[in-house]
Order: structure tokens, then C-alpha cells, then sequence
């Protein structure tokens, strides 16, 4: 199993509601490989509960993590009220593993949209056997815009580009398929 | 509809809106409501085809996993004696990897003249290596004749080939404003699993991004200024001696 399966699949077992956002989460929603950006970081967005969110550490924990607020390691056993702190003031915590060098981000609050919104809105995809809720696709640009850092503008261009591409083909060309279609099947239908 | 006028084609693809706008918010929405993005749909090949991580503080890293499949590309493609080179940030990576630089890449951009022939070969090289051929979301109509070669070639359209676990490439006859045969004249090459590749020169590859100038271009080359000012100043010649 791969880590980021293993860790989401630790988190539903303790029924700690959690989505894959940021790059992690806008390459679940790639129509190919030209849309998946490779990356070093997965970025949760979890609920901000303060139990949530330490259930979610004690996970982390038990699959061999070290727990971080910026620079600075979360105590173990830490203070109830830190937790309450992190989730009150929408503060990231990361959490790192040496020997696979997994890091991971919890988010508490995302800019644009609460979590229950996000929440109703995700979509649930799989991997093999396991199920991965993802937030939005509008949601994690609008978030990655609202950060406004060079490369959240790049990716939110890049996706921009990408879709664009996808969704708006030329309507010359188009017109010519949709032609050579017609002239095809007519001629099958003349042949029978 | 005048498929002659070249003005016409100088207009597609069209820069994609910028964030906030009416036509952004509707492209997400039909994004997420793509067949590919419906609920339970199995996205492994998401992780298949992420590169390996060099060290967990950077997200500049190899795309290893689609050296095989691009190996077996270039290997088709010289053997057919295609004209093509490799352009873009897919190109620009592969200048910067010859002084163990790299930048992330999402595709590959091949550059080809705007020649049918070349371009059935092209297509049919695609083919022997294992790649299937695209036309945006559908892929591209059946038999890839003569006829649709001409058409593609006089509208200037885009072609993809895609394959399981590497990232798409794109065959393209645009690199901004150049001329294939003046590129074609400056390009150099390098190798990747031992296999030629025919690659633009580095200053032709930025001046077509400065060119287009999406709102990606900008970022790239803003974001990278300095590695880039580093790469250009190794592709000149030698200052003359006094």
C-alpha cells in the first residue's frame, strides 16, 4: 500500500473526516498526465475539531510520524488546549516520516470555503480498494489563488491552460470531424 | 469557412481565462463533471505516474517513471527519420538536465514542420512504440489517412499521444511566432536512455514562451529566472579572446 493510502485509510478507521486538497488533491481530478503535477507534499484539509484533530495525530503518530508546527515538534502527550488552539485559529500542523520521506500537511481551514461546505461538495474517489475524499477542484484553485504564492499562481494557471485546451477545441477542426463522421457512416449505409 | 487564411490559425489555441472570470468558473465546472471525474472512479494511475521524490524538500524531481515509454518514443521516431524537436518546458528540462538541473514537466511539446507526410509517419512511429493518438478528449478519428494529416496539418491542430504511466506529448506545429526551418537550423540534440533526441535551442525555446505568453509562461519563466539567465549564458558561444 502506498503511504499517502496507508494514512488515508488510518484516518477513515478512526472516522476522523478529512479531504486531499491542494496539488495532491487538484491531480485527483486530471483528465491525464499533462494535469498531474509532481509533488512532495500531501496537504489534508481536516475537520477542525480539536478531538478530530487529535485523533488524527495520534494516527500519524502510531504509523511512525513526527508531528511539526512550523519548525517547532508537537509535545507528546501535548496540552488539550493546544489542539483546541490549532483548530480555533485555522493553523497548519505537518507531519514527517524519514524513512519513506512522507510529509504531509493538515490544514484546518482553507481560504474561500468552511469545511462542512467543502465537506457536502467533495467528491469520493478510489485507488485500488481505497477510497479518497477529495475536495472540490473549484475549491483548491480558488484556495491556491487566495494563498497567493508564485507556485499556487502557476498551478492555478497551468490547470487553467490545461482545462481550457481540453474543453475548447478548435471549431474548424471539430466541424471537419463531425464532416468526415457523416460522409463515413453514409457510405457504410450505402455499402449495406 | 476559409481553411487557407493563415490568420485564422494563428488564433488557436486561445489563451485560457484567467482566474475569477465567468468562462473559468464554467471550465471547472464541466471539468468536474467529466465523465473521468465521476464518483468512484478509480485514479491510481494518478500515483503510477508521479515521479520519484529525490528528497521531500523539493518538488522539482525526475520523471523516471516515463523514461521507458519515451525511450521507445524517440527510438521509433529516429528510426523513421522524423523531423521533430522537442520544445517547451519538456525541452527547457532537458537543457537544464545536461548540468543536473531539472524542471518539472507535465507533457512533452514536439515540434514538427507543417508537412503531412512527416506527420503520418510521425503518427505511425507513435504507434509502433506503443503510444495511441489523441485529439483533445476523444481519440483521433480512424483511418489516420492522408486526408486528416492535410487537415491537421492546414489547421495547425494539435495531436497527443498518450500512453499508460507517462506523460502525454504533444505534436504541435506552433512554438509562438517562429519558423520550424529556421529552429530546425540552430537545434541541437542529447540523449536520454541512449536514444537521440532532436531538441531547440534554449533561447528559441524561451523567446516562443515570451512570445504566447500565457499566464503560465509568465510564472515559469519568472519562477526561474535565474536558473534559466545561467542555462542561456552556457549556450553561447565563447566570448572571442583578446
Amino acid at each position: 500500500m502506498r503511504p499517502q493510502h496507508e494514512l488515508i485509510d488510518a484516518l477513515r478507521r478512526v472516522n476522523v473526516r478529512h479531504m486531499l486538497v491542494g496539488m495532491a488533491g487538484a491531480n485527483c481530478w486530471a483528465f491525464d498526465g499533462s494535469q498531474v503535477v509532481a509533488l512532495s507534499l500531501h496537504e489534508f484539509w481536516i475537520e477542525p475539531d480539536p478531538q478530530a484533530l487529535r485523533a488524527a495525530w495520534t494516527v500519524m503518530r502510531d504509523l511512525g510520524y513526527t508531528l511539526r508546527e512550523a519548525t517547532e515538534r508537537i509535545a507528546d502527550p501535548c496540552a488539550p488546549s493546544y489542539a483546541e488552539s490549532v483548530a480555533r485559529e485555522g493553523r497548519a500542523t505537518t507531519a514527517y516520516r524519514m524513512r519513506d520521506r512522507m510529509l504531509v500537511e493538515f490544514q484546518t481551514a482553507l481560504l474561500g470555503s468552511t469545511f462542512e461546505e467543502a465537506w457536502a461538495a467533495r467528491r469520493t474517489f478510489n485507488a485500488g480498494e481505497i477510497a479518497i475524499d477529495v475536495a472540490r477542484l473549484a475549491h483548491i484553485l480558488d484556495a491556491c489563488w487566495m494563498r497567493d504564492r508564485r507556485d499556487d499562481h502557476l498551478l492555478v494557471a497551468t490547470w487553467s491552460q490545461g482545462m481550457h485546451d481540453l474543453l475548447e477545441p478548435d471549431p474548424r477542426w471539430m466541424a471537419f470531424l463531425a464532416e468526415r463522421r457523416a460522409r463515413k457512416q453514409a457510405g457504410l449505409a450505402q455499402g449495406s | 469557412m476559409n481553411l487557407e487564411n493563415s490568420q485564422e490559425f494563428a488564433t488557436w489555441p486561445t489563451p485560457a481565462p484567467p482566474h475569477g472570470t465567468v468562462q473559468f468558473r464554467s471550465h471547472v465546472e464541466r471539468f468536474e463533471a467529466g465523465a473521468w471525474n465521476a464518483p468512484g472512479t478509480d485514479k491510481a494511475w494518478v500515483e503510477a505516474i508521479q515521479p520519484l521524490r529525490d528528497t521531500p524538500w523539493t518538488t522539482i524531481v525526475r520523471d523516471a517513471p516515463t523514461q521507458g515509454a519515451r525511450a521507445r518514443l524517440f527510438h521509433a521516431l529516429g528510426n523513421a527519420r522524423i523531423r521533430y524537436m522537442v520544445i517547451g518546458v519538456g525541452g527547457a528540462d532537458l537543457h537544464a538536465r545536461r548540468s543536473g538541473r531539472h524542471f518539472q514537466t507535465l507533457d512533452l511539446d514536439l515540434f514538427l514542420p507543417p508537412d503531412a507526410a512527416n506527420l503520418e509517419r510521425a503518427w505511425d512511429a507513435c504507434e509502433r512504440a506503443g503510444w495511441t493518438l489523441w485529439s483533445g478528449l476523444e481519440p483521433l478519428d480512424e483511418p489516420h489517412d492522408d486526408l486528416v494529416a492535410r487537415r491537421v496539418v492546414e489547421m495547425r491542430a494539435r495531436t497527443i499521444a498518450r500512453t499508460e504511466g507517462a506523460l502525454p506529448t504533444d505534436l504541435t506545429f506552433v512554438m509562438g511566432e517562429l519558423d520550424f526551418e529556421d529552429i530546425w537550423l540552430r537545434r541541437t540534440f542529447t540523449y536520454e536512455d541512449g536514444e537521440p533526441i532532436e531538441l531547440a535551442r534554449l533561447s528559441d525555446i524561451l523567446a516562443a514562451k515570451r512570445q504566447v505568453n500565457r499566464d503560465k509562461d509568465q510564472y515559469f519563466l519568472a519562477q526561474n529566472r535565474a536558473v534559466l539567465d545561467e542555462l542561456l549564458a552556457a549556450e553561447r558561444p565563447p566570448e572571442p579572446s583578446a
